[in-house]
């Protein structure tokens, strides 16, 4: 007992378990994320769940919407959006908590557009590095911005691509473990959606550029996450008859070919941390309406699937969390009611 | 008369039509069939009555229009445009006449207007090379207080680019939010109770007339605008941006003669070029615009009684323009819209939750006595 004595570490704890610690941490970066709280309502007086099922309330401002969340090390970061001045404006909303209180960070500074919406916080090992965005006059006109956060308040924002031809949307980032920053999103090309991506290293920003050939079917809700040696971009892409969902590599400084990772009707996938700190893709799937979970290597190459099917509209809505069994995945819907609210399902080993 | 001859006259003919008739009776009897197809508000979602949304009332519609109807619901909570180009191979019978496709709402927040007009298109030709004729319909707008698109900017653009889809690929096309939206007054009464994003039954008898009448033929929507360039609320506009606004009617057709714009209450003489289905109007300012910018149509259709077409339908501001302190709307003047935007944000501090930039007038991270005093001093006063 006394071997875990605050007051009275060993040197093997003072000095060998934080190299240890590091050490875990750098050579599997997955394993060190920690769940993002959920958000089991969104407006009004939203509802986040933290880590160990622990629920807290937080009132919103009127026609004010979360998106997005975070786990930080001081607590819990949720963004979202909220009216601004002027019809139809509007400006975003952070909000940060450490499970007894709660307060609000300034939006960045700067604004030049009515809209800002999309918010995507970038957290680094449990440190606020960032925030990307979307901002422009109007949905289909939206550029992609991005401030760092010095921590006592924003820096300047930056643009990191102007509005295009069309929608910008469906910010996704991950953090590589030379410090830099991918961020992706799908983007408008005058003929149909693509996915192009940026690097962000010691505070600016590459020239956002297509992650696969150019094609004339739509790509759409990318991403992101890293893994050692580089990282994993997950998208939905039309192949002619149905969108599926297909996976890319980012190793060296380049993407590897896309290749489907999922069968017909499969569409807006995300990487979920699970207890095996291994990557799994959860995304929707048409028809039937349910969600599958599949687990990947590294390269993105589909090791095992699980699926079930939506026990309702909401179910079917509602991005559902997971967490791995001793044999599959469980699948957990905070927002919904009864018994509906959770699916197991085994892992099926041929994908 | 022999019997050759009574076989050949009287006989043959008899039997030929004992024979021809069940065909043609079953030939004029012949019910078209419609699916209807799409999310939660083709389902019926709401519908307190059960009785399953706009389907079965739109066919009883039809049969009361002397129609041969079926209409066989396909609609698919929670599904979107993504889910449908799946879903459509799996929901089509052989014998299926008409594709009614109304679906979008649920793409607004996840992909791009684009990706689904490029579904509803691919959808639709599906339905072409089973055979069924597609007819569009914009979506249902949302409820002034939904959480996502209240004010119905996503929801109305949608609308638009799916306008365009049907005249450019000329399909018949129903416009609930048309009829909703802007013809139904206080048409947030028509939704469900506690629901923000479908309709109740009064809400779905409404859409089945929408149907019925586009699918008889019978005229009963205004003139609607596509493309509105600047948009509504548009800001930093340069100031001599040309005015670029689309108007279709998909009935009888535009009167073009008494289609006229006015530009911030003057008429403004511009040149109209399309058909009676579809009008660009371009305008472009003879001085640089200034200021706060209101657009004004006036249009009608060749329907008898004509739908007649009176509306704003822009107001967006010139780069540059500076508003006195107080003009909270941004639209040029203080007034008691902005006292009322200002009053439920008074007393927040900047670490409120409540507090609003816009409202700290004087910036000094309170929402008080000064900046109500600013505000005050201004009321009632033009920016321009």
């Amino acid at each position: 007992m006394a071997l875990f004595h605050p007051h009275r570490r060993s040197p093997f704890l003072r000095f060998w378990l934080p190299l240890v610690v590091a050490l875990v941490r750098f050579a599997s970066p997955l394993a060190a994320a920690e769940p993002r709280p959920a958000l089991v309502s969104a407006t009004g007086e939203a509802r986040l769940e933290l880590a160990a099922g622990r629920r807290i309330a937080v009132k919103l401002p009127q026609g004010a919407e979360l998106e997005a969340t975070a786990t930080l090390d001081t607590g819990w970061l949720a963004a979202g959006t909220q009216p601004a001045a002027g019809a139809g404006a509007r400006d975003l909303l952070l909000l940060t908590g450490d499970g007894a209180t709660t307060s609000p960070l300034p939006s960045p500074p700067g604004r030049t557009g009515t809209l800002r919406q999309g918010p995507l916080p970038l957290v680094d090992d449990g440190r606020l590095a960032g925030i990307a965005w979307l901002e422009g006059d109007s949905r289909r006109s939206l550029g992609v911005r991005f401030a760092a956060w010095n921590g006592a308040g924003w820096d300047l924002p930056q643009v990191v691509a102007p509005p295009g031809p069309g929608s910008q949307l469906a910010l996704t980032a991950a953090r590589l473990a030379d410090g830099s920053w991918l961020l992706a999103w799908s983007a408008f090309d005058g003929k149909d959606d693509e996915i192009v991506w940026t690097r962000g290293r010691s505070g600016s920003w590459s020239r956002p550029q297509r992650v696969a050939a150019d094609n004339a079917v739509p790509d759409t809700t990318p991403a992101l996450t890293a893994v050692p040696g580089g990282a994993l971009l997950a998208w939905s892409r039309y192949d002619g008859n149905d969108y599926r969902v297909v996976t890319s590599r980012f190793q060296k400084g380049k993407w590897t070919r896309p290749e489907t990772a999922a069968g017909a009707g499969t569409f807006y996938p995300t990487f979920e941390t699970v207890g095996s700190g291994k990557p799994i893709l959860l995304y929707r799937t048409a028809d039937p309406q349910g969600w599958e979970a599949l687990a990947v290597d590294t390269a993105g190459r589909p090791l095992r699937r699980a699926a079930v099917p939506a026990g309702s509209a909401d179910s079917a809505r509602t991005r559902p969390q997971v967490s791995e069994t001793a044999d599959g995945v469980t699948f957990r819907w905070p927002a919904v009611q009864g018994p509906g609210s959770e699916r197991a399902a085994a892992w099926e080993r041929k994908p | 008369m022999s019997r050759r001859d009574f076989v050949l006259h009287r006989l043959a003919p008899t039997l030929a039509l004992a024979l021809l008739l069940p065909r043609l009776a079953g030939a004029q009897t012949a019910a078209t069939t419609y699916v209807a197809f799409g999310d939660s508000i083709t389902a019926g979602v709401g519908d307190e009555t059960k009785r399953g949304g706009y389907p079965p009332r739109l066919q009883d519609l039809l049969v009361a229009r002397s129609v041969s109807a079926e209409v066989r619901n396909e609609g698919l909570p929670s599904e979107d445009t993504s889910g449908g180009v799946t879903r459509i191979n799996r929901v089509l019978r052989d014998g299926d006449d008409v594709l009614l496709l109304m679906e979008g709402t649920n793409d607004v927040e996840n992909v791009s207007i684009e990706t689904t007009t490029f579904n509803l298109t691919e959808i639709a030709r599906r339905a072409g090379d089973r055979g069924l004729r597609t007819v569009y319909a914009t979506p249902f707008p949302r409820h002034p207080a939904a959480g996502k698109d209240g004010q119905n900017l996503l929801t109305g653009q949608m609308a638009g680019a799916i306008r365009e889809l049907a005249f450019s690929q000329q399909r018949q096309l129903v416009d609930p939010f048309e009829v909703f939206f802007v013809e139904t007054p206080n048409f947030a009464s028509f939704y469900a109770d506690g629901d923000r994003v479908h309709p109740r039954a009064a809400g779905y008898d409404i859409m089945a007339r929408a149907f019925a009448d586009v699918l008889t033929n019978v005229d009963s929507v205004l003139p609607v605008t596509g493309l509105v360039d600047p948009f509504n609320d548009q800001k930093n506009v340069p100031a001599s941006t040309p005015l670029r606004i689309d108007l279709y009617d998909f009935g009888a057709g535009l009167d073009l003669a008494n289609t006229k714009l006015s530009v911030n209450g003057v008429d403004v003489e511009t040149p109209l070029s399309g058909s009676q289905r579809k009008v660009e109007i371009r305008y472009t300012p003879p001085a640089p615009f200034a200021g706060v910018v209101i657009v004004r149509l006036r249009s009608r259709d060749l329907a008898t009684p004509q739908h007649l077409l009176d509306r704003e339908i822009t107001q967006f501001t010139i780069a540059g323009t500076t508003f006195l302190r107080g003009d909270i709307d941004l639209n040029g003047r203080v007034d008691g819209v902005d006292l009322l935007a200002f009053a439920p944000i008074f007393g927040a501090q900047r670490s409120d939750a409540r507090f609003r930039t816009f409202a700290d007038i004087n910036g000094d991270g309170a929402v008080n006595g000064q900046d109500l005093a600013i505000l005050a001093s201004n009321f009632g006063k033009s920016s321009f």
